[in-house]
């Protein structure tokens, strides 16, 4: 958190200096995101009516299955404006947003990472991410980057000339990372359940989590809860509190790192067709 | 008086999509009718009678569904204007993708899937390419990328038009197009369709069932593209 803010001044805002990219740059330059509270499936209000995030933040969102997690993560992605079923409404540095920062993907804050593990799309690999690339006003050749990427967090390579809808569920799922982390490059991030992913899931928060972005993640995984710091607990539609990470819990992150980094080498093995030592 | 003709796909979530922007009207203070064209059959009109708006049913029969529209138009306006109605919304069927039933001077919404791959924007024809908003559906069935690639394929149809991301079972979208709808000019003296319907009558229209090309008559396109008058 206290980082927030040297983060927000070495904002670089030349990605792409060619195109009117910078502009949705300077629109934010420091950024915060306010949810304020609506109301869970039974009408009653949230127990929490605001939250404020800023910059190189990690939240988290925890709850059953079925307590509203996904929702909140859609009412971060659409600004809903009191016109979604929670009735919340999000605001952009205390603001609420302007229709173009809704609808415009040039001028989109937000990349959201969903639990969609396939592409729909009749069309290759490297076709998609060139025609993506260009509805973000970026340069069509980042394609073969975000390729590149992908085929660090996850284990079967993929190919610009694949069709995407033959990808497996970890192909896609780091594919559509590798996408988040360079052509839609927003300052806020949504991330829908990476563990499910079948992909290296803290090397792809890492390389989401970028500098000086919101990372907003739904999770049941406890080393991904524990990396952030503070979690959103939801039920029954409603937030119901939120929790800051201790100095305990971080001492439990890093026991949770090392048995994960030793589950991870005993995974390896068994792929490779060895006998686990 | 104002005047929205919806076109789309059938199952792209028309109803759907227009159900949560009639909501959205009557919290406003709107007074919306609506009429839903169909061929043969449909139960929307039972779906819209539950907001507790003005619904009437126009089935066409034997008649193309979208000349059938175009051709009661008047008379639609005149039903609304008589139930108390400030806002006509016509749900079209939605079938052939040759028509777009749209008047100069109402409001033309394409309502369109995203399921159905960044090639359907460039299928659809006049339906999306002379619409004023397009609204896209079902994006929450598919990843960021993939609605984004969409919206810019989208454009290449189109490139004037306003996009709403829609959600027919959770209504997001529907209070920017109800904005739309309630923004949207009167509608007012003579109007004239955006695009020619497709060419006249052939002998198919008045009822041959044979197949071969020996029994038909009139203007006739060819599988290479040429196209000739046979008859009288």
């Amino acid at each position: 958190m206290s980082q927030a803010a040297s983060q927000v001044a070495s904002q670089s805002i030349d990605h792409n200096p060619q195109t009117e990219n910078q502009i949705t740059y300077e629109i934010v330059k420091p950024l915060t995101l306010t949810i304020q509270g609506g109301v869970n499936k039974e009408g009653h209000p949230d127990s929490v009516s605001r939250i404020e995030m800023a910059r190189g933040e990690i939240i988290g969102i925890v709850g059953p299955t079925g307590s509203g997690k996904s929702t909140l993560i859609a009412d971060i992605e659409q600004f809903a404006w009191a016109d979604t079923p929670s009735g919340r409404k999000i605001l952009i540095n205390g603001q609420p947003p302007a229709a173009e920062l809704r609808c415009d993907p040039r001028k989109k804050l937000v990349a959201q990472l969903s639990q969609n593990m396939h592409f729909l799309a009749d069309m290759s690999v490297g076709e998609f991410l060139r025609m993506h690339a260009k509805s973000r006003g970026k340069d069509p050749a980042v394609a073969d980057r975000v390729i590149a990427i992908a085929n660090t967090l996850t284990g079967e390579p993929v190919n610009p000339a694949f069709q995407l809808t033959i990808l497996s569920g970890g192909q896609s799922r780091a594919l559509m990372v590798a996408d988040i982390a360079v052509i839609s490059d927003s300052p806020i991030v949504l991330i829908d359940e990476i563990e499910n992913a079948g992909i290296k899931k803290q090397e792809a928060l890492r390389l989401l989590s970028g500098e000086g972005k919101i990372v907003v993640v739904v999770t049941h995984d406890p080393m991904l809860a524990l990396m952030a710091s503070r979690r959103i607990v939801m039920k029954n539609g409603g937030i119901t509190r939120i929790i800051s990470t201790s100095e305990d819990e971080q001492k439990v992150f890093k026991d949770i790192e090392r048995v994960d980094g030793w589950l991870a080498t005993l995974r390896e093995t068994i792929r490779q067709g060895e006998v686990v030592a | 008086m104002k005047m929205v003709v919806a076109a789309g796909t059938p199952g792209s979530g028309k109803t759907s999509v227009l159900m949560h922007a009639i909501r959205n009207l009557l919290r406003a203070g709107r007074h919306p009718a609506l009429v839903k064209i169909d061929c043969m059959w449909t139960e929307d009109d039972a779906r819209f009678k539950r907001l507790d708006v003005p619904v009437a049913v126009g089935l066409s029969r034997d008649m193309c569904p979208d000349h059938y529209a175009i051709y009661n138009f008047d008379e639609m306006l005149g039903w609304a204007a008589g139930q108390g109605a400030d806002i006509l919304i016509n749900e079209t069927a939605g079938l052939c993708l040759r028509c777009a039933p749209y008047p100069d001077k109402a409001l033309a919404i394409c309502v369109i899937d995203v399921t159905t791959g960044p090639n359907s924007p460039l299928k659809v024809g006049p339906l999306l390419t002379t619409a004023d908003a397009a609204v896209m559906t079902k994006g929450d069935l598919v990843s960021q990328a993939e609605r984004e690639v969409f919206r810019e394929r989208i454009l290449e149809a189109n490139p004037g038009c306003r996009i709403i991301e829609a959600n027919g079972l959770t209504g997001k979208g529907s209070a920017e197009l109800a904005e739309l709808m309630a923004g949207w000019p009167d509608v007012s003296g003579e109007m004239v369709l955006r695009h020619n319907p497709p060419l006249a009558v052939c002998t198919l229209c008045t009822g041959e069932l044979r197949v071969s090309r020996e029994h038909h008559r009139g203007v006739l396109r060819h599988l290479d593209g040429f196209m000739e008058y046979i008859g009288e």
